[in-house]
C-alpha cells in the first residue's frame, strides 16, 4: 500500500429490506472486514450521516418513501458529503439505466441479487478504481 | 478470513437462507392472494403497486440467498406487471385481468416451488439442505373447485395444515383450463360435478377427483359415481378426515401404474423384446440375460417381481427359483415362468420348486403388461403389509429401526451428518378417553400424514408404538432438523380435529440429536428419547435437542 491510498473502513447501507441489511453486515462485516452502518430507510440515512462520516455510501434504489435517488439527492445537500462516493444497488440493470443512475452523482451500480460472498471484493475494487482525492480518509 | 470464521459465515448465511425462504413463502402465499383478487377485480389503487413491489424485491433478493430461479422467475413477472404499476391514474379492472391472467396467477403460484430449487449460497455455504417442502410441492398440489370463496378459503387453509399445497378455483372449466396433469388430486362441490363433470372425460390424466356436497342421497351419490368421481365427502367438511381420504386416493394412484420387473431370459433379442414391451408400459425394468447373475441382480434392483423363463440353456427356471429360496430375504419375491409349456402337470411342478405363477406363450404385449402391473401391484400391497404399519402407511417399528441403521452405517462411512428424533403425541390418552379410539387413530394419521408432506422421501419415518413416532433425516444438520421439527410442530397444533361437534387440537413433542455422535444407532435413539422426555417435563409442543452428554442439554425455541 503507499502513502497515497488510502484504506476504506467506513460504509453506510441504505437499504428497507431486513434480509438484505442483514446478508450485507455479514457480507461487509465479518467477510469483508469493514465498518458497516444499515440505515432502513433515507431518512435514518441523513439523520445518521453527521456522526457516522461514512467513506462510502451504498443505497438501495427501490425504496417506499424516499427512494435511492432522492436520498442521495438530500446527501448532497450537505457540504460534508458533497463528494462522498455513492454506490447503488438495483435489481434493473439495463445498460441506460445504469448510466442514468450514474448521472445522478453515484460512482458504480451494484445488480441485486449479489453474491454476498463476494460484494466485500467487489466494493473494494470499486474503491481502488476511484480517482485518489475520491477517496477520503 | 480465518477457517473458523469462515464456517461461522457460512452458518449465518444458511441461517438467513431459511429466514428469507420463510419470508418469501410468506410473501408468495400473499401475491398468490392478492393476484386471484386481481381475477375477480377487487383491488383498491395501491394493490397493483404493492404486487409489483413484493416481486421486485424477490427478484433483487432471492438471488442473494441462492435462489437464483425464484429471482429470475419473479423477475419476469415483475416486468409483465410493471406497465400497470407506472400508471399514475386508477388501473381499469379490464387492464389487470389482461395482464394477470390464468397464466400469471399460475406462474404466481410456482413461484413457491423454486424455493425448494435451492442451492448453495454464495461459495462455501454449507452443505446442509432444507428439506421443508422438498419434491412435495409439484406432488401434493391440490386444486379446489368451488362457487362460494369462503368456503373455498377455508379448505385451502385446512389442507395447508396438512402439508398440501392446495389452490381455489372457481369453477370446473377454470380448473380444467389451469391443467390438471400435475395435480395431486381434484376436489369439486357436487353440484359442479353433476352439471360440469362430463368435461372431466375430454381431460387427458385426470388425478383423484373428490367431490363435496350437502345432499347425501342415494340418487345423488350413485349420479357422482356415474360421472366417475372417486370419492365423497360431505359438507361441512371434516378437514383431517378429507386430507386421509386424499391421502390414500393418491398413493393408490400412484402405485397402481408403477413397478419394478426383473425378467431373466437367454434369448437376448425377446429379453430386450419384453423390457421395451414393459417399460412403454411405465415399468421399471432389469434385464438379465446370463441366469448366474441373477442373485448380484437382484440385491441391487430389488423388483417387485420376476419374471423367468423356464428353460435357459443348462439353467432351469424352477432350478433357479428353489436356489433364490435359500435366502430368507427373496421367501417373498412372486417369480413368473414366462414358458410355452402349457402341461398342466409340468406347471404344478415348477410351482412346487418356488414359482408363483405362469404366463403361458405365445403372449401378446398387451396382456404381458396388463398382467405384469397387477402383479406389481399385488406384490408391493403384500409387502406394504409385511412392513408398513396399517394405520399410518409408515415404517413399522423394526423396519424403522433398520433403516435407521443403515443411514448411521452411511454416516460412519462417509463422514456425513444425520438426525434422528423421536415424537409424541401430548396427552394422547385423554384424546382416546375423550372421543374415542377412531378419532384417536384419525389424529395418528393426521400426523403421520403431515409428516410424509413435510418430510423428504429419502427421510426415514415410522411409527414407533402407539402415539410414537420415529424420524431420521440423513445429510441434515441439527440445527435444520429443529426448525424443520419445529415447523410439525406448529402445524399439527393447528390443526383442528372434530369429534361430535367439538373441535380439539394436539400438540406434539419432539427430542433430536445427531445420528453420527453415537456409537450405535440404537444410542441415537434411547438418546431421542431421552430428549423427547425432557420436552414432555418442560412443558411439551415443541423441540428438545439432546445429543453429546459432554455438551449441557439445551431448549430452543
Amino acid at each position: 500500500m503507499t502513502e497515497t491510498e488510502t484504506t476504506l473502513e467506513r460504509i453506510m447501507l441504505v437499504e428497507d429490506e431486513e434480509d438484505i441489511r442483514a446478508v450485507a453486515e455479514l457480507a461487509l462485516e465479518a467477510v469483508g472486514g469493514f465498518t458497516l452502518t444499515t440505515c432502513a430507510s433515507g431518512q435514518k440515512a441523513l439523520e445518521t450521516l453527521a456522526e457516522f462520516k461514512p467513506q462510502l455510501i451504498v443505497l438501495d434504489v427501490m425504496m417506499p418513501g424516499m427512494d435511492g435517488p432522492t436520498t442521495l439527492k438530500a446527501i448532497r445537500e450537505r457540504p460534508a458529503f458533497v463528494d462522498t462516493p455513492a454506490i447503488f444497488m438495483t435489481a434493473k440493470v439495463q445498460p441506460e439505466e445504469v448510466n442514468g443512475y450514474l448521472s445522478q452523482g453515484a460512482v458504480a451500480v451494484i445488480p441485486k441479487p449479489f453474491d454476498p460472498m463476494a460484494l466485500s471484493d467487489k466494493i473494494r475494487d470499486i474503491w481502488s478504481n476511484l480517482k485518489p482525492e475520491q477517496r477520503s480518509a | 478470513m480465518s477457517e473458523e470464521n469462515t464456517s461461522e459465515v457460512a452458518r449465518k448465511l444458511e441461517l438467513l437462507k431459511l429466514r428469507f425462504k420463510e419470508k418469501a413463502t410468506k410473501d408468495i402465499g400473499l401475491l398468490q392472494q392478492t393476484t386471484d383478487q386481481f381475477r375477480v377485480g377487487r383491488f383498491g389503487p395501491n394493490d397493483v403497486a404493492a404486487a409489483y413491489h413484493s416481486l421486485h424485491r424477490l427478484a433483487g433478493s432471492a438471488g442473494t440467498f441462492g435462489y437464483s430461479a425464484l429471482g429470475e422467475e419473479a423477475r419476469a413477472l415483475e416486468i409483465m406487471l410493471k406497465p400497470l404499476a407506472e400508471v399514475s391514474d386508477e388501473v381499469a379492472p379490464e387492464q389487470v385481468q389482461n395482464v394477470v391472467d390464468e397464466a400469471f396467477v399460475w406462474r404466481v403460484t410456482r413461484l413457491v416451488d423454486f424455493l425448494s430449487l435451492d442451492q448453495a449460497v454464495g461459495h462455501i455455504a454449507a452443505a446442509a439442505s432444507v428439506p421443508v417442502s422438498g419434491e412435495m410441492a409439484t406432488e401434493s398440489c391440490v386444486l379446489i373447485v368451488h362457487s362460494d370463496p369462503n368456503r373455498a378459503q377455508e379448505l385451502v387453509h385446512g389442507l395447508e395444515l396438512h402439508g398440501f399445497v392446495p389452490l381455489a378455483l372457481p369453477t370446473l372449466q377454470q380448473a380444467i383450463d389451469y391443467g390438471l396433469s400435475e395435480v395431486a388430486a381434484l376436489i369439486v362441490e357436487d353440484t359442479q360435478i353433476l352439471r360440469d363433470g362430463w368435461q372431466l372425460e375430454t381431460a387427458s390424466d385426470t388425478p383423484p377427483v373428490i367431490s363435496l356436497g350437502a345432499g347425501d342421497s342415494f340418487d345423488e351419490r350413485y349420479a357422482l359415481a356415474e360421472c366417475g368421481v372417486d370419492g365423497f365427502l360431505g359438507e361441512p367438511v371434516d378437514i383431517p378426515a378429507l386430507a386421509d381420504y386424499m391421502e390414500r386416493l393418491i398413493t393408490e394412484r400412484e402405485e397402481s401404474g408403477s413397478g419394478r420387473v426383473m425378467i431373466v431370459d437367454d434369448d437376448p433379442e425377446l429379453l430386450e423384446h419384453y423390457g421395451l414391451v414393459l417399460e412403454e408400459g411405465g415399468l421399471e425394468v432389469w434385464r438379465v440375460n446370463d441366469p448366474a447373475e441373477i442373485l448380484s441382480a437382484l440385491s441391487e434392483f430389488r423388483p417387485d417381481i420376476v419374471l423367468m423363463d423356464v428353460q435357459m440353456g443348462k439353467y432351469r427356471g424352477p432350478n433357479l427359483a428353489q436356489m433364490l429360496r435359500f435366502e430368507p430375504g427373496w421367501l417373498g419375491l412372486p417369480i413368473i415362468y414366462l414358458s410355452s409349456e402349457d402341461d398342466r402337470e409340468f406347471q404344478v411342478d415348477a410351482m412346487a420348486k418356488g414359482g408363483d405363477d405362469f404366463l403361458t406363450k405365445p403372449v401378446s404385449d398387451d396382456f404381458l403388461l396388463r398382467a405384469v402391473t397387477v402383479r406389481c401391484y399385488r406384490a408391493r400391497q403384500l409387502d406394504k403389509l409385511a412392513s408398513r404399519d396399517s394405520l399410518t402407511g409408515l415404517l413399522k417399528h423394526s423396519l424403522a429401526k433398520s433403516e435407521i441403521q443403515i443411514e448411521h452405517t452411511r454416516c460412519q462411512r462417509r463422514g456425513e451428518q444425520a438426525v434422528v428424533a423421536m415424537l409424541d403425541l401430548d396427552h394422547f390418552k385423554q384424546v382416546n378417553d375423550r372421543f374415542g379410539h377412531r378419532t384417536g387413530d384419525l389424529v395418528i394419521k393426521g400426523l403421520a400424514n403431515l409428516l410424509r408432506h413435510q418430510l423428504r422421501k429419502s427421510d426415514v419415518i415410522g411409527r414407533y408404538g402407539g402415539e410414537e413416532f420415529v424420524v431420521a433425516l440423513p445429510d441434515c444438520s441439527l440445527e435444520n432438523a429443529r426448525r424443520i421439527m419445529q415447523s410439525v410442530c406448529k402445524n399439527m397444533a393447528g390443526i383442528e380435529f372434530q369429534s361430535d361437534g367439538q373441535e380439539f387440537t394436539v400438540t406434539l413433542s419432539v427430542g433430536i440429536v445427531p445420528l453420527q455422535d453415537f456409537l450405535t444407532s440404537d444410542d441415537a435413539i434411547d438418546a431421542a428419547d431421552q430428549a423427547l422426555y425432557r420436552q414432555k417435563q418442560t412443558g411439551r409442543n415443541g423441540v428438545w435437542v439432546g445429543g453429546d452428554k459432554s455438551v449441557p442439554v439445551r431448549t430452543l425455541g
